[in-house]
This record gives C-alpha cells, sequence and structure tokens, in this order.
C-alpha cells in the first residue's frame, strides 16, 4: 500500500471515527472527551460498559448520521467501536458503488 | 525459591507440562494448546490459577487510598462488584493492570503471578508514606488459591456446585458461596470473551474442589488446561496481557486502556503525566494486526513503511479461530489505524505484509447468546 492510499484510508476513518465518538458521547450522554475513548474499546462488558438498551440509541444514531439501515444480523458488529467504523466505511462504499452503478446504467 | 500449586503433584501425574510464572511452577500445557483452545471455545476448561497475586487491604480509609492509588473509579464501586483498572507511576507509566474486588470489610487486589512484588512495594509505598490512613496490606497469594471454569458452558458449573441463583451473578460480580461445605469466593470476571468463574478457595480445600469440579463438568466435556493457552484467547480479543503487551515505559493511553481511567476524578497518581500526554498526543498505539501468508512472526520485528521504521510487533500467536497469526504491534500514532497494509522487515528476499485491524477480532458463541438473552 503506497503512502498516499494510506493517508487517504486514514483521513476516511478519522472522519467517521469523529462523528462515531460524537454520537456516543451526545446520545449515551457519556462523562468522556472524544480523546478518552479508545478506538478499540469494546461496547459491553469491560471497555464502555454499555448496556442493551445504549446500543439500540446508537443504532439510531449511526443510521441518522450516515443514512444506513442497520438490520438485526448487523448487531454483530457492535463488539467496539472500531468494528462499528469498520461496518460504517463497508456500507458507505457499497451505498457509493450502487450509485455508480445507476449512473452508468443511466448513461 | 519457587512456589507451587496445592495441586502440582497432581497436575505432575497427570501429564501436565509445567512452566514458570513469576515465582510459581504452574501448568503450562495439558493435552496440547489445540485441544484446550477447543474445549474454552466450544464447552469449559478447568484451570488451576493458583500462582495469581491476592492482596488483602484493610483499614478505615481504604477506599479513600485505593481512589487515589487506582485510576478507575473505585468510589463509584459497591459491595460484591470488580473493577478493572490501573496503577501507574507518578510518570503515568503502566505499573500493572488489577482487578479490584470490594468485599464487606476490604478490599482484594488480584492480578497475575508475575506483577506481585510490583504491585506490592507500588502499593506499600503509598500506604507507608500516609500512616494516617491506617492501610494495611496482606498478602493471601500463597493462602488460597483459585481454580477458574472457562468456556461457552462454564456458567453451568457454579450452578449445579454453588447455587441456582449464581446464574444472575452479573460480570465483574462476586460473592460468597460454598461448594459443599467449602467455603470460597466466587467471582466472575476474565479477558477471554467466554464466560469465567473464579474460586478463591483456602489452600486445604483446594484438592477437594478441584475435583468436584472435575466430576461436576464431566457431562459437558470439561478438559484441565494450562495457562499458555489464555495468551491466545486474549489476543484474539485484545486484551492486553501486562507480561508481554506493556513496556516499562508503556503508559495506559498507548495501551488503548483509556477505559481503565475515570478521568473526570480530582487526583490519581500519575493524572497530570497521563493528561499532558493526551494534550501533546500519544507517540505510538497498541493495534492488532493479521498476517495471511501463514507464517509466525518474531517479537520486535520492524514494520515498515517505504523503508522506513514506524513500529514493531510486540507480541503475537496463531489463532485457530481464524486460522491465521495474529499478533499485537506498536505503531507511530500517526500510522496506527485499522484497514492498513504494511510490510515488515524480514531477513529473505520474500516481502511479508501485515493487516491493522479492528479488535476484538471475533464475537464469541457466548457473547452472541449473552446479546440475545
Amino acid at each position: 500500500m503506497k503512502k498516499e492510499e494510506i493517508k487517504e484510508r486514514i483521513e476516511k476513518r478519522k472522519d467517521i471515527l469523529e462523528r462515531l465518538k460524537k454520537i456516543l458521547i451526545e446520545r449515551l450522554s457519556l462523562p468522556l472527551e472524544p480523546d478518552e475513548i479508545a478506538e478499540d474499546s469494546t461496547l459491553f462488558g469491560l471497555g464502555l460498559g454499555l448496556d442493551s438498551v445504549d446500543a439500540l440509541e446508537i443504532v439510531v444514531g449511526v443510521e441518522q448520521e450516515f443514512d444506513i439501515s442497520i438490520t438485526d444480523e448487523d448487531m454483530q458488529v457492535f463488539r467496539s467501536v472500531n468494528t462499528i467504523v469498520d461496518f460504517i466505511i463497508e456500507k458507505m462504499e457499497e451505498k457509493t458503488e450502487e450509485s455508480e452503478y445507476k449512473e452508468d446504467n443511466h448513461d | 525459591m519457587t512456589k507451587r500449586s496445592i495441586l502440582h503433584n497432581h497436575h505432575l501425574a497427570s501429564g501436565a507440562t509445567l512452566k514458570t510464572y513469576g515465582e510459581w511452577e504452574m501448568p503450562g500445557e495439558y493435552i496440547g494448546n489445540e485441544q484446550e483452545y477447543q474445549a474454552v471455545r466450544e464447552r469449559i476448561g478447568l484451570f488451576d490459577l493458583s500462582c495469581i497475586t491476592k492482596i488483602k487491604i484493610t483499614g478505615e480509609s481504604s477506599l479513600e487510598f485505593l481512589e487515589e492509588v487506582c485510576t478507575g473509579n473505585v468510589s463509584a464501586m459497591s459491595e460484591g462488584k470488580i473493577l478493572n483498572t490501573l496503577l501507574c507511576n507518578e510518570e503515568g507509566k503502566i505499573i500493572a493492570i488489577i482487578w479490584l474486588l470490594m468485599d464487606e470489610e476490604c478490599f482484594f487486589i488480584h492480578s497475575v503471578a508475575e506483577k506481585k512484588r510490583i504491585i506490592w512495594e507500588h502499593i506499600n509505598q503509598y500506604a507507608q508514606k500516609y500512616p494516617e490512613k491506617g492501610i494495611k496490606l496482606e498478602d493471601v497469594s500463597e493462602s488460597f488459591g483459585c481454580l477458574s471454569v472457562i468456556g461457552h458452558k462454564a456458567i453451568e458449573i457454579p450452578k449445579r456446585l454453588v447455587s441456582e441463583d449464581t446464574i444472575g451473578l452479573p460480570y465483574l460480580g462476586f460473592e460468597h458461596g460454598k461448594i459443599d461445605d467449602i467455603e470460597c469466593l466466587l467471582c466472575r470476571y476474565g479477558y477471554t470473551g467466554e464466560y469465567e468463574y473464579r474460586f478463591i478457595i483456602p489452600n486445604e480445600s483446594l484438592e477437594k474442589a478441584w475435583k468436584r469440579i472435575e466430576e461436576t463438568g464431566k457431562e459437558e466435556g470439561i478438559l484441565k488446561c494450562g495457562l499458555d493457552v489464555l495468551d491466545i484467547f486474549m489476543l484474539e480479543m485484545k486484551s492486553v496481557n501486562q507480561n508481554r503487551d506493556i513496556l516499562e515505559d508503556t503508559t495506559p493511553l498507548q495501551a488503548g486502556l483509556h477505559w481503565m481511567i475515570y478521568f473526570r476524578k480530582e487526583a490519581f497518581i500519575g493524572k497530570e503525566s497521563i493528561f499532558e500526554e493526551k494534550e501533546k498526543g500519544i507517540p505510538r498505539k497498541l493495534i492488532t494486526i493479521t498476517l495471511e501468508d501463514g507464517q509466525p512472526l518474531k517479537e520486535n520485528t520492524q514494520i515498515l513503511l517505504d523503508s522506513e521504521k514506524i513500529g514493531f510487533i510486540i507480541h503475537s500467536g496463531y489463532s485457530p479461530t481464524l486460522k491465521k497469526e495474529i499478533g499485537m504491534a506498536y505503531i507511530e500514532s500517526e500510522y496506527a489505524w485499522v484497514g492498513l497494509e504494511f510490510e515488515v522487515e524480514t531477513t529473505t528476499e520474500k516481502m511479508r505484509k501485515l493487516k491493522t485491524v479492528s479488535a476484538p477480532l471475533f464475537i464469541t458463541k457466548t457473547v452472541i447468546v449473552a446479546q440475545e438473552g
């Protein structure tokens, strides 16, 4: 992987991570600053110590902020902050591909 | 002098391979890591963890004292609760990762065997510094054994042996109970992604309790396991192994242990330094990596970007679930992000690549059931 591609990926991830941390802090009223949440912090048990009600709150927040839908099957990605970011990136890439496909077929 | 568990002769007779953990000689492996791994991920593994550090803390001001010594929110604890937290020095470097248990009239610190001396010296130094607090420390590591059942079906053991009600014991909770007439402290904590129950038992009753657990777990396919296999569970879950992943100068923020700190606390040892690092920026971060080529990685292997060193491997192992080599690396913060590929230094011409990945690496059956439940 070239340095330029690495930097591009980092910027994309950084943006999503910051938005996700904001959702977590605001929606769950966590007494934390964004830089006080480690990216691999688990959501339940150790780590952030959240519960299933918090999980639903995150789902709604992520769906609204990133304009993606989350199904029950997707809940397995809710392991840590980083695994949610992976999921959001994947969904956003799928959306981009879909719209590119539609545009191509329209032309 | 080497310390041994009360079950030492039993381990030897059962064919366990012994290894040294701190001052202790304990089973490293029983019948092999692969089978022991499967037992835990699918059924139940039985471990003799008698070597763990166990320190009892008493004194009227012990809560206040521990609030200052630990980085976590000790004041928010209540009786029967466990806090996973850190001891740091004034420079904000990690001394040890501990489990703090709050009992009716005392606290207990549990940690790995290898950290006993440093934990004792660290807290004793502060207990001596403030004699007015009347803190009394007692090392009970050798008076009590610790038996642990870990696995997808581990909950069956305390349920059948102690009480049906133990099903309600929350994670990071503990209670006093009995296995037949044997008094025990039943603790629910761990870092494997599976159910884990630890029985703290007086040494004189340890053998009897071990046998009862073995008998009770037979139906569920319980397997005696050595301590070595625990390392791979920790790697898969990115549970920091303090013997391997924490260097002398590692800080909580570098190790990604932010959640073990209560940042809003007025004061704790190391707070100023930790906040200073937070403001200035963290120089490196601990990140999970995978290697696709099936070859093991050596510790301290350099990680390269355009031939420049940007990090090093601290610890690695083979994940039977993922069927690949996984590990932890310290990478310069600028590049310590998930979803990237870097080269690793090799002695041959063949290029090797690693990927930085999110952790935990997968979700265990136990967690799926718990989330659905």
